[in-house]
């Protein structure tokens, strides 16, 4: 299958004075059409960097320093301003982190939509604020009764499905959703998930997910990448990443994810802490923190491989790790 | 068990909210006992809104509830004097949700933790409270000491400065801490180290833990045999032993809770299916639904629901407050 978003080696780099930080290293991911692809890493692993890579939206002092994104024929890192913005929101689009209080808190959210459609060419007010009732309706919400609200109108978790109706109103064919429950409270959370499943499966839409909740990660994800350091270390289908992990990483990270279900004595924390990016150990980034590093590991990086079927890996031991659910 | 430690009775607390034409009272707290008993470790789970923190506060008398009592060692800690209420604070401490607040960011390590120990004359000098500090910090996890002593907050890394405040807490060898969220900000990587510093700082010391969270599956791996509280809207709605209420809960709240708590393992978080209810929406607490708080959400609310107010009632080795207990359909986590 030919990938609907390609990245190769990417490289993003924070000039900061005291030298340059690098948020994303080398990182590479394919997203297949139609499914949903999620980026699970703690914070400072660079995910938040990665999709704004993807929009070529990432704020200065960053800018990226090498590697190719590919959204399927264009070479996004080389747009021009005019095709860039016909790229974002139309082809892809992003649910930031927080953004249900970024909406305008003026404006009813009615306008808000037919203001974002019209920025990008869609005339007609009436076209869009059908295709408005008919995503919110997707969204479970009452279109007649939030198109005339206000923001302050509506609860978080309203605001927050209204903020994804508005960034599918152009019909773009990938939804960038940044920790898209975070602050929300449980039962509102769950509500979203299961929306957003329910959303993939009407529009066939592809989304990229971002977050550190390896429950949210298993509850809607086809794929996984896990992101550690700015790295992709570990690329694999959702069972293969849950019951048969292969980076000591992903396997520290799904045995340090509390559960209501399942033995407690099985969790634990990984040890140690994420790496200081100014200041990152040499070799491979997570070997201060692994229990199977040997001397190879302290010296040399190694590369994000491919172990069959898709599956990569970026680990020297990979075959002697088996972890799992 | 063992004596409680620190006891609250009946106790109501009530925000004044806006004001002139607007001004509106805010029920955060609705006649709530609660006992924590030494060497206990009790959860208190709600959603954000549902007046955890501040019964946090109130059992760390950093706030005055409105009525009702505060109890330590049988007193009423707001009508005793000056000497029994210090005594109060040495033993009662608390750990915020946010380390990089609750230290001064222009303080050392060494001068935060000092503090106490300089304060209550537990060291003789400078240099033996030094010596108290980097045992601390030893004990802690902080290690070797000497590389912490003289750092300034911002050096550490959250879960660093979440230990530093763990160790302020201990300091005093205080009975009760009050951990209002210790862990939701720390990476995930490092969540179960806090919490299992805790728990050995509870089994050393004996040092009892009111755990408030939104997260029930922290809760279940840092509490383990001990009790678990569920709070809706102002109000206790469930409390028992945590295994038993998991296993089996009982208040339609709890039910839906538990049903929409996401699990790390793709295929059971797929076969789960979330409790319906008949809203989603969070009733203005301002104007609290009348009778039980939770009516108008519960998917079996019969008239009398709608009513009267639902008392903590004991059932089954807990204590429930719905007038439907006992109808309740029963209800599996998988």
């Amino acid at each position: 299958m030919i990938p609907l978003l390609s990245m190769r080696d990417l490289v993003v780099e924070f000039d900061l004075g005291k030298g340059a930080l690098r948020a994303v290293n080398r990182a590479s991911l394919d997203v297949q059409p139609g499914e949903i692809m999620a980026v699970v890493g703690e914070s400072g692993s660079g995910k938040t960097t990665l999709a704004f890579s993807v929009l070529n939206l990432v704020p200065p002092p960053g800018r990226i320093a090498g590697g190719e994104i590919l959204f399927e024929d264009k070479d996004v890192l080389f747009l021009g301003p005019e095709e860039l913005r016909k790229y974002r929101w139309k082809e892809v689009s992003m649910v930031f982190q927080a953004a249900q209080n970024a909406m305008n808190p003026v404006m009813r959210i009615a306008d808000q939509m037919v203001d974002t459609a019209q920025a990008h060419g869609k005339a007609s007010k009436g076209e869009v604020l059908e295709k408005a009732s008919e995503l919110l309706g997707m969204m479970r919400l009452e279109p007649s009764q939030v198109l005339h609200s206000y923001p302050h109108e509506l609860s978080g978790g309203m605001r927050q499905r209204a903020i994804i109706a508005i960034s599918l109103i152009l019909d773009p064919k990938m939804l960038i959703l940044d920790e898209p429950t975070t602050a929300l409270d449980v039962v509102t959370q769950a509500y979203i998930l299961d929306i957003l499943a329910d959303v993939r499966e009407k529009l066939g839409l592809t989304m990229l997910l971002l977050t550190h909740d390896m429950s949210i990660v298993a509850r809607l994800a086809d794929r996984v990448a896990v992101m550690y350091a700015g790295r992709s270390v570990e690329v694999g289908k959702i069972e293969e990443i849950f019951y048969d992990a292969k980076h000591p990483y992903t396997v520290g990270l799904i045995s340090a994810a509390p559960s209501l279900i399942g033995d407690i004595a099985d969790k634990k924390p990984i040890p140690g802490s994420p790496p200081n990016l100014l200041n990152p150990p040499p070799g491979c980034p997570f070997h201060p923190r692994c229990a199977h590093a040997t001397d190879r590991c302290r010296e040399e990086e190694p590369e994000l491989k491919a172990i069959g079927d898709g599956r990569l890996v970026a680990c020297h031991n990979w075959w002697l790790i088996s972890g799992g659910a | 068990m063992a004596e409680p430690i620190i006891e609250l009775r009946d106790v109501n607390m009530t925000f004044q909210r806006g004001w002139l034409m607007r001004r509106a009272q805010l029920q955060a707290v609705v006649k709530t006992s609660l006992d924590i008993k030494e060497g206990e470790i009790l959860a208190l789970v709600g959603e954000s809104g549902c007046g955890k923190t501040t019964v946090g506060k109130i059992m760390a008398g950093l706030i005055r509830p409105t009525s009702g009592e505060v109890l330590f060692k049988g007193k009423d800690i707001w009508r005793m004097g000056r000497e029994g209420f210090q005594e109060y604070r040495r033993n009662a401490q608390i750990v915020h949700q946010d380390s990089y607040a609750a230290l001064n960011p222009v303080r050392t390590i060494y001068h935060s933790l000092s503090a106490p120990f300089l304060h209550y004359h537990l060291a003789k000098n400078r240099h033996e409270a030094r010596e108290r500090v980097a045992e601390l910090l030893q004990f802690m996890g902080l290690t070797p000491p000497e590389e912490f002593l003289d750092k300034y907050p911002h050096q550490l890394s959250g879960g660093q400065r979440q230990r530093v405040v763990v160790a302020r807490a201990v300091a005093l060898n205080p009975k009760l801490i009050v951990a209002d969220e210790p862990v939701s900000m720390i990476d995930v990587s490092l969540r179960l180290s806090i919490l299992d510093l805790m728990h050995r700082l509870n089994e050393e010391f004996g040092i009892a833990f009111l755990y408030i969270t939104h997260d029930l599956a922290t809760a279940r791996y840092f509490v383990k045999g001990g009790q678990v509280a569920v709070m809706y809207l102002g109000q206790m709605v469930e409390t028992g032993k945590l295994g038993e209420v998991l296993q089996k809960p009982c208040h339609p709240y709890l039910q839906a809770l538990l049903s929409a708590v996401p699990v790390p393992d793709p295929k059971k978080a797929r076969e789960k299916r979330p409790l319906p209810l008949r809203s989603l929406e969070f009733p203005d607490p301002t104007k609290p639904p009348s009778g039980c708080r939770f009516h108008p959400r519960c998917p079996y609310a019969e008239d009398i629901c709608t009513q009267e107010i639902p008392a903590l009632r004991s059932l089954d080795g807990r204590l429930i407050a719905c007038h439907l207990a006992e109808k309740i359909p029963e209800w599996h986590l998988l």
